[in-house]
């Protein structure tokens, strides 16, 4: 079944097109639900909602954007959603560091120079470092870097301008380079620290 | 100058710089440092996005349950239509021209077997070869074909194996032809049970001209 007749089908109520849809999109969207939130459990429940929302609306998709947009929209929607509904300490997180997403001007203190990366940034030290992303730069970071999608895509999905998509992109990057110094300086003082026990020890 | 960088990555992320701003960036370690930052913020980013990460497969009857107790799935269509109807949606194709050498095979083959069942055959044929909008015509075939039926029960055979394997395969068919002959009965105007059921009678008198074939052998 294609993905078009599936959707025509799913508008009727038909069970194997619901599932249909569900199994071409479910890897895509749970994978943006994970790396929003950094969690499984939190993933699995969002990426329930999100198609729960998908398919109790799909008798309004008319095909003016393409269906993943769509669907992907949908999804960002229901993650911003939670986000927004989370505690104080994210909350506070992104007014701290994203003080103003549309005028806030470049950071000057963008980390440390004798702290290259290079070489030191993994996928696990990524992944801990975009949930520390306020929800818009995590957005945006995820979408484009992480599943793919283009910027004139990012901004139907999150219903922006393609310059906005691209600003948060940038400002997403900067953001992760100073937390990923930050973990750089942290293994650090944990190494001197160590060794200045071992040599305590050793006296 | 390392402020035009960052404006300009600001508006222009991922691509080659301008030639001003690239010439800086090849004498400040700082714009160096930034670049190759970002170089490898990407390359990690690629790294996640291989890693294969699914939702677990209890996920789906979860969003089905939800969906079925909120009235937003209906059963398919084949789900919802009787077992017969089933056949029909395998086999596409017209069955008139299976039909008319059903009725050749079986005339032929009954010649030496007796003249009654010849003419009851016979004097069908030209039923079979019409869409009957009524379901006697299939059934005076049907009659002629259990004519044809019962004289096999008296064919000698060498070969107590192969009879047993013919009347098994005849028991088949006539389960599917009573299938279809109960579709044509409850939907007279479906011009795709009556295929169906004319395909079925041409399955059953092909079977019974091998068998035909196998007492000419026999009597030999």
């Amino acid at each position: 079944m294609s993905e078009a007749d599936a959707i025509r089908l799913a508008q009727r109520g038909n069970a194997e097109a619901f599932e249909r849809i569900y199994r071409l999109h479910n890897r895509r969207v749970y994978a943006l639900c994970l790396r929003m939130v950094g969690n499984t459990a939190e993933a699995e429940d969002l990426t329930q909602e999100a198609f729960l929302q998908l398919f109790r609306k799909i008798a309004t998709f008319r095909g003016e954007s393409a269906f993943t947009t769509w669907l992907h929209r949908l999804s960002v929607n229901v993650v911003l959603m939670r986000l927004r509904r989370k505690t104080l300490a994210e909350t506070s997180l992104e007014e701290e560091t994203e003080p103003d997403e549309e005028t806030g001007g470049p950071r000057k203190d963008i980390g440390a120079p004798d702290l290259l990366l290079t070489g030191s940034v993994d996928r696990v030290h990524l992944e801990r470092a975009i949930t520390q992303l306020p929800p818009g730069y995590k957005s945006v970071f995820v979408l484009h870097d992480i599943q793919g999608f283009e910027h004139n895509e990012i901004a139907q999905i999150m219903n922006c301008s393609i310059g906005n998509s691209k600003s948060q992109l940038h400002k997403a990057r900067m953001r992760l380079r100073e937390l990923l110094q930050e973990t750089l300086r942290q293994q650090a003082r944990e190494k001197r620290q160590a060794a200045r026990g071992g040599l305590a020890t050793s006296d | 100058m390392c402020d035009e960088l960052e404006r300009y990555r600001e508006q222009e992320p991922d691509g080659p710089l301008p030639a001003s701003i690239a010439a800086h960036v090849a004498a400040c370690t700082d714009c160096q440092a930034l670049e190759a930052d970002f170089r490898q913020i990407g390359a990690a980013a690629l790294d996640l996005a291989q890693e294969e990460v699914a939702p677990p497969e209890w996920l789906w009857a979860r969003i089905r349950t939800q969906l079925e107790s909120e009235g937003r799935i209906r059963e398919s269509e084949a789900a919802r239509a009787p077992v017969s109807a089933a056949w029909w949606s395998v086999f596409q194709r017209p069955a008139f021209a299976g039909a008319v050498l059903a009725v050749a095979l079986v005339a032929a083959g009954l010649v030496s077997v007796s003249s009654v069942s010849t003419t009851r055959i016979g004097t069908n044929a030209s039923a079979l070869l019409e869409p009957a909008p009524a379901v006697t015509a299939e059934s005076q075939s049907t009659g002629s074909l259990d004519a044809s039926e019962a004289s096999i029960e008296s064919l000698p055979e060498r070969d107590p194996q192969v009879a047993e394997e013919l009347h098994h395969d005849l028991g088949v068919v006539d389960n599917f032809i009573a299938v279809c002959e109960k579709s044509v009965r409850e939907q007279p105007d479906n011009e795709m049970a009556r295929e169906y059921l004319y395909d079925a009678y041409q399955q059953k008198a092909q079977l019974l001209a091998v068998a035909m074939d196998r007492r000419a052998v026999g009597g030999k």
